[in-house]
């Protein structure tokens, strides 16, 4: 038999499940450009029972869960794809000042400084007492130490820059490590107290991208809701449920003093090369391997010059027939960093390869610009020239890996927004229909109402 | 996705943009590395081949000036032959006289021209060019003296080339032989003993091919010169050509390239601007 309370009772269980419906869709309207947002489902589940023989039948509606949609698996793939991204991009923008210190293409640069330097030995050459052309020598030789002491000085102001970018770096990461230890914290307590932390997980996810921008990271989510978060080589631990364990930027002496990355809790073992990804990883690259590369390739070509030019600067002799001395002097720890003409008086440039006022000295150090060099094994310009070209083609390796990663990215945002993304036209779409819902209940509801009110005029 | 693709054609716009502004089509290493190392390479050769013209353009000043002394030189020893064979034949105590002070005016040009300098630098004293080459020895014996050297000047004029530029007192004037050989005929004009100016024609006259041997070989160092740099400036011709090409934005295919861009964007921004217009709240 048929009960008119409970027809009433099913119709007040439509009313409230569309209403939370509607309240799930307007949630997802509002989030609609909220950065990390899941949308979320209503899921309808109908309760009651249908006996035949009876002939009871009384079948409801509940919302047995509001669902976050949403796929694990991408979002690890996409943690480590930001990485990745994050670690390129850096590194290109670092190239890109690297490229801007050496503007050969504009002249003015290295290359044309060097070959100033040798052109004024060989107009020195053919009027070899003339004063200017002396202090031409001089000048450009100057000049030519002066590039090489500022390329070097632009390229460590770099250094330092990654250097204190890592400081700061590390404590962004802190305070991000100890944020998901607390969101897990909140995740599972709420969770098992049996409500959801739909809002709560979505930070974490946030949280979870910021984190993996800037170091790479291995992270598992428990069975309990909590996210462990891991270092990929070694597997050090950074979170640990409601634990997190802090990094710190440490003077390494032995390094130029820069920082070497470690726990806090283990100073005394160095994360460096354990870190591959993210912006930590690229200015660890920068700082350590590429940057003192091409202040090795600078060395290389300022000592080069130095080598040969005062070994044949020292065997001459002078405008008073003194033998000549060195013309360049540096600190063999770093030569194009202290670079600088040895000579500050005209008569003492060695011109002469005798003790008479001849030129030809003068003739040899010119001829040094075409000289293939022993240690270089190519001239001093080309393998100048050629460092210059590896610079352009490491910044375009960059430009190119930041190109291919953010396709990778921009796939997975896209995948992600299919799945996880609000779709307002579907959201209408739903808002639509339990309006029609819950109209209908409404309407069932006054119906009952109607009936009730035909049985109380039956007994008066 | 449409963002996306906005931002690509946007820097691509941009990139365009800079090589018309610029026409270069490199304007930093990273725009095309193995070119960046061509135009620098080349940039080293031009820079290398001006230095060689600038040194050539030196060394030929040097050897013009070589050549002007060197004929006025010469023109004086032949004026002596000229007046050594007339006193010898018909010189009278008056006439030799008279000739004696003439040559005497000629070997203190003929000095001055021997010790003309270029800048600073006296040219016919070898590698000695802050030396003034030829003085007067008061002896005895009274005679001139060449103080400078033999030895070469070079400078270079081409990769590995170098160029042996100076003529020196020795090669041109045999040292003092030429001013001796004028002091001598001028003593013997001084002490009216004809056969001795006789002697002096036979001294003068190889002394004049002498010199004459020494304009020639400056004259045709200058040439040989000219030479070179005419090579070098062909060769310059095709490297400039070369780096141009490299280097350079042919600016029919930029513009072509960036109307079509422009045209690229257009369309996505109106696309952008059509799907934001499709939406279900037009229709509820």
């Amino acid at each position: 038999m048929a009960d008119i309370g409970k027809v009433l009772y099913t119709a007040q269980e439509a009313l409230l499940s569309n209403l939370t419906a509607i309240n799930a869709t307007g949630s997802n309207i509002a989030n609609v450009n909220t950065p990390g947002y899941s949308r979320v489902r209503p899921l309808f589940e109908s309760v009651g029972s249908k006996d035949p023989q009876s002939g009871r039948e009384q079948i409801g509606v509940r919302i047995s869960n509001i669902e976050r949609i949403y796929d694990k698996f991408l979002e690890t793939q996409m943690i480590a794809q930001q990485s990745a991204l994050s670690k390129f991009t850096t590194r290109e923008d670092i190239l890109s000042r690297v490229e801007a210190i050496f503007n050969e293409n504009t002249g003015g640069g290295i290359n044309d400084a060097i070959g100033d330097f040798f052109n004024a030995w060989g107009n020195l050459s053919v009027d070899p007492l003339s004063k200017a052309k002396r202090d031409m020598v001089i000048s450009t030789g100057e000049n030519l130490s002066r590039l090489f002491n500022l390329r070097v000085e632009s390229l460590e102001n770099l250094q330092l820059n990654a250097d204190e970018s890592i400081a700061n770096e590390i404590a962004t990461l802190n305070s991000y490590l100890k944020d998901v230890a607390r969101y897990n914290e909140l995740i599972v307590s709420a969770e098992n107290a049996g409500s959801t932390a739909h809002a709560v997980r979505d930070h974490r996810g946030l949280i979870l991208n910021e984190i993996s921008q800037i170091i790479n990271i291995n992270y598992v989510e428990k069975p309990d809701g909590s996210i462990y978060i891991y270092m990929p080589d070694g597997g050090k631990t950074l979170v640990e449920g409601f634990n997190s364990w802090e990094l710190m930027a440490q003077v390494n002496p032995a390094n130029h003093s820069f920082y070497d990355v470690v726990f806090k809790n283990d100073p005394t073992q160095i994360l460096n090369d354990r870190i591959g990804g993210g912006r930590l990883g690229a200015y660890l690259e920068m700082r350590d391997k590429d940057i003192p590369s091409y202040i090795e390739k600078l060395d290389d070509t300022a000592l080069a010059i130095m080598d040969r030019v005062n070994t044949l600067h020292a065997d001459g002799f002078d405008q008073d027939g003194t033998g000549g001395v060195e013309f360049f002097s540096s600190n063999p720890a770093n030569p194009a960093a202290t670079m600088s003409v040895n000579i500050t008086d005209t008569r003492r440039i060695a011109a002469s390869v005798s003790e008479h006022a001849d030129g030809n000295n003068a003739t040899a150090i010119t001829g040094l610009k075409t000289e293939i060099n022993t240690v270089l094994g190519t001239t001093i310009d080309g393998y100048f020239n050629s460092f210059i070209a590896k610079i352009g083609r490491d910044a375009v390796d960059a430009k190119q890996a930041v190109i291919r990663e953010t396709t990778i990215y921009n796939q997975q945002v896209e995948q992600r927004e299919q799945l996880s993304g609000v779709s307002l036209d579907e959201e209408m779409m739903n808002l639509i229909k339990y309006q029609m819902a819950y109209g209908a209940a409404g309407k069932m509801t006054a119906t009952v109402n109607e009936l009730i009110d035909t049985l109380l005029n039956l007994i008066r | 996705m449409l963002t996306t693709n906005m931002l690509n054609i946007q820097r691509e716009y941009s990139d365009l943009m800079e090589k018309l502004a610029t026409q270069k089509m490199i304007n930093r290493p990273s725009d095309d590395p193995v070119a960046t190392n061509t135009i620098l390479d080349t940039r080293t050769a031009l820079n290398a081949i001006n230095q060689y013209n600038s040194n050539i353009t030196d060394a030929q000043i040097a050897l013009s000036i070589n050549t002007s002394a060197l004929s006025s030189v010469k023109k004086i020893i032949s004026e002596a032959v000229t007046i050594a064979i007339s006193e010898a034949g018909t010189g009278s105590a008056e006439t030799m006289a008279i000739s004696a002070q003439r040559v005497s005016a000629m070997i203190d040009e003929s000095m001055t021209l021997m010790n003309t300098k270029n800048g600073d630098s006296y040219i016919f004293a070898g590698s000695a060019l802050d030396t003034i080459p030829y003085i007067y020895n008061d002896g005895p014996p009274a005679a001139y003296v060449y103080r400078g050297n033999n030895d070469q000047l070079s400078v270079l004029v081409g990769n590995g080339n170098a160029f042996a530029y100076n003529i020196t007192g020795g090669e041109a004037f045999g040292g003092a032989d030429v001013l001796n050989a004028l002091l001598a005929l001028r003593n013997a004009l001084e002490t009216n003993d004809a056969d001795a100016v006789n002697t002096q024609i036979d001294v003068l006259r190889p002394l004049e091919s002498r010199v004459l041997q020494a304009e020639t070989s400056a004259g045709a160092k200058i040439s040989s010169l000219e030479l070179t740099r005419s090579n070098h400036d062909k060769l310059k011709l095709e490297l400039t050509n070369m780096v141009a090409d490299v280097e350079n934005a042919q600016m029919a295919s930029l513009i072509t390239a960036f109307q079509m861009k422009q045209i690229a964007m257009q369309a996505s921004y109106s696309m952008a601007a059509k799907i934001s217009e499709m939406t279900i709240m037009s229709y509820i």
